[in-house]
């Protein structure tokens, strides 16, 4: 419910009605966060102020595969570090799931992020995603494999047959994350789908 | 008459809050037959529509899920329906089983700047929340209300509906292949505007078209089968009870765009609807590539149209007797029979699938037929079911013989305001 004027003041509204814009905030986390600010030390909220205000200035997207980097790099940490393999890369959604991804620490090749998925109910399409760029970048040569990391959703998966489509005739290998259960978990409590993706995609032992 | 020990699906207690008339309603329930007596308009019909929700987490009878709320709740913020069971499936020979808690919540909340507010739903199985996909199956029962006679010859709509909420309770996959392909449905539908709009190109609609055909496939054959089974039970079980002469049998008819088989027309008029190609629903590879060729086909016809022409969403089924379809030529106590046979036939299906009766729920099933033909449903009702639940506002259309097997409750404005346990022995 918005704050009604005659409550508080003008610049706290303000704060408040930015707040609640962010996803996650409702109207009464907004209300506690701008209260804590006003009463914050001048520190905290220079902070804030001082990370926002570098937030757009000095982020860009990398040139070469659309992960963030600093504004005065044209190339990301990843694409810059000569120890990466450049001949696999792992094209993924989003730049958070380049964070999960390098959290395994297991994986030693380049990404190129796609800054969502084709939904045509959200109007998504192909030249919507960097789509085009990643072509171009197997066109260039020198790229051996293509692992394909969106998301198991409807969405994720046609993204991936549509790169599939796209990528194959330019004589790449192209792979697919394997899909199934999660280590730890429990067949009991693993959902249907699941369980129906693991047991199509089993594997034999010995 | 049933044998006390075979398995069968009851419900031990059901507790209800805000649930269309019931403010607050908790009951055990009997095992065997229960009667509920009362006027119209006293909660009869919801309390079976509650139990129902158990098993289907929707309800037949209502429009939109927002109604079946009590209307002082939905005054609040935040409106919550409640619907709690204790299920238990018992095992041969008669063993205490482990009762399961189910609870559906159905939520409505108010938006506070106006606009549609969306009803959402909640289910708990043993006080855990789980996704509604995963916990179907637990609870099992058939529900006949009297508005199902337009199933006959009501928009194929009601029967697509019946037929989704019959298979997804026994099964497994089939709700999430219904979720997976409507999600895919709505994407390919949107391209095709978008298509038709010069903002897209019509090559990308194949990418929609491989899980939209995967899970058509899967539907298709689930109800293929289900309705080859139903037909298998009616033939076997219950071949005589609609004319005495030709059995009841349901015609499926799925949107598979394949050109159809001339319609066999009958001596006296009537025209009996061609059978579905067998060959093809039995093999679900064969299928799966019959509908990526059909929609890759039919891509400039469902662009000119704005959406896509065949699959699930369009298939219908056809109630046929005697060779001539009973939408056209059924009177009306030969409709009533054909459905209350149809549910029949799913109460034996429910039980070779789940090895174990249904709960049986039947609103006003003694109506508008004459004694004798009471008797001979109801029979076989209990045959089918061991615990029934039946609703009647005329406590004497009761047969007198299953009387003391019965327990029976009077209704009054949501209250059971007189109680009667079953004197006998169980059925």
């Amino acid at each position: 419910m918005p704050v009604p004027t005659s409550a508080l003041p003008r610049p706290v509204r303000a704060l408040i009605e930015a707040f609640e814009r962010l996803p996650g905030i409702g109207p009464k986390s907004a209300a506690r966060l701008a209260l804590y600010l006003l009463r914050a030390p001048e520190e905290v909220t220079q902070a804030l102020r001082d990370a926002l205000a570098h937030l757009h200035r000095d982020v860009t997207y990398c040139q070469r595969c659309f992960h963030f980097t600093e504004a005065d790099q044209p190339l990301c940490a990843i694409c810059r570090d000569p120890q990466r393999d450049q001949t696999t890369i792992c094209v993924v959604e989003d730049p958070l799931d380049v964070v999960a991804l390098e959290r395994t620490g297991l994986y030693t090749g380049v990404y190129h992020v796609l800054h969502g998925v084709l939904s045509p109910i959200e109007g998504v399409g192909p030249e919507d995603l960097r789509i085009r760029e990643l072509e171009q970048r197997v066109q260039e040569g020198g790229v051996q494999e293509v692992i394909l990391a969106t998301n198991p959703s409807l969405e994720g998966d046609a993204t991936a047959a549509y790169l599939v489509q796209r990528l194959k005739p330019l004589g790449v290998r192209v792979t697919r994350l394997a899909q199934g259960l999660p280590t730890g978990g429990d067949l009991e409590y693993a959902d249907q789908t699941t369980l129906m993706r693991a047991l199509l995609g089993r594997q034999e032992l010995g | 008459m049933t044998e006390p020990h075979e398995p069968a699906m009851y419900l031990a207690q059901l507790h209800l809050e805000n649930f269309r008339l019931f403010a607050y309603f908790a009951r055990a329930l009997p095992r065997g037959p229960l009667l509920i007596v009362g006027p119209n308009a006293q909660g009869k019909t919801s309390l079976l529509e509650a139990v129902a929700y158990l098993a289907t987490f929707s309800s037949f009878v209502a429009r939109t899920e927002r109604e079946v709320i009590h209307f002082l709740a939905l005054r609040e913020p935040l409106a919550v329906a409640r619907v709690r069971g204790a299920c238990v499936r018992s095992a041969l020979g008669n063993t205490a089983a482990e009762p399961i808690r189910l609870e559906v919540r159905i939520i409505h909340q108010a938006r506070p700047q106006g606009g549609a507010s969306p009803t959402r739903k909640e289910v708990l199985v043993n006080g855990v929340r789980r996704k509604l996909v995963d916990a179907l199956g637990t609870c099992t029962a058939v529900l006949f209300v009297p508005q199902m006679l337009r199933l006959v010859d009501g928009a194929p709509e009601l029967r697509r509906r019946f037929l989704n909420q019959s298979l997804a309770q026994v099964e497994p996959g089939y709700a999430a292949a219904l979720a997976a392909y409507n999600r895919a449905l709505t994407q390919r539908n949107a391209l095709l505007k978008a298509v038709a709009e010069g903002r897209a190109r019509a090559a990308d609609l194949r990418v929609w078209e491989r899980p939209l055909a995967e899970a058509a496939a899967r539907i298709m054959q689930a109800r293929h089968r289900a309705l080859a089974a139903w037909n298998r039970l009616l033939l076997q079980r219950y071949r005589d009870l609609l004319n005495r002469t030709e059995p009841l049998r349901l015609v499926y008819r799925p949107a598979l765009d394949v050109p159809e088989a001339p319609t066999q027309t009958r001596l006296f008029g009537g025209e009996e609807p061609a059978e579905p190609p067998a060959a093809l629903l039995n093999d679900r590879q064969a299928l799966t590539q019959h509908l990526l060729d059909r929609l890759a086909q039919r891509r400039e016809l469902d662009l000119r149209r704005g959406n896509t022409g065949l699959g699930p969403q369009r298939d219908d089924v056809r109630f046929v007797a005697g060779g001539l379809d009973l939408a056209a030529y059924g009177s009306r106590g030969q409709v009533r029979t054909a459905v209350l046979l149809l549910k029949l036939a799913q109460a034996a299906w429910y039980t070779e699938r789940t090895n174990s009766k249904p709960i049986l729920l039947l609103d006003d099933l003694l109506a508008e037929l004459d004694a004798d033909r009471r008797e001979e449903l109801l029979a076989h009702f209990f045959q089918a079911g061991e615990q029934v639940l039946l609703t009647t506002t005329d406590e004497s259309m009761y047969p007198a013989r299953y009387r003391d097997r019965t327990e029976v409750w009077h209704l009054q404005q949501g209250q059971v305001v007189a109680a009667q346990p079953a004197s006998g022995p169980g059925l």
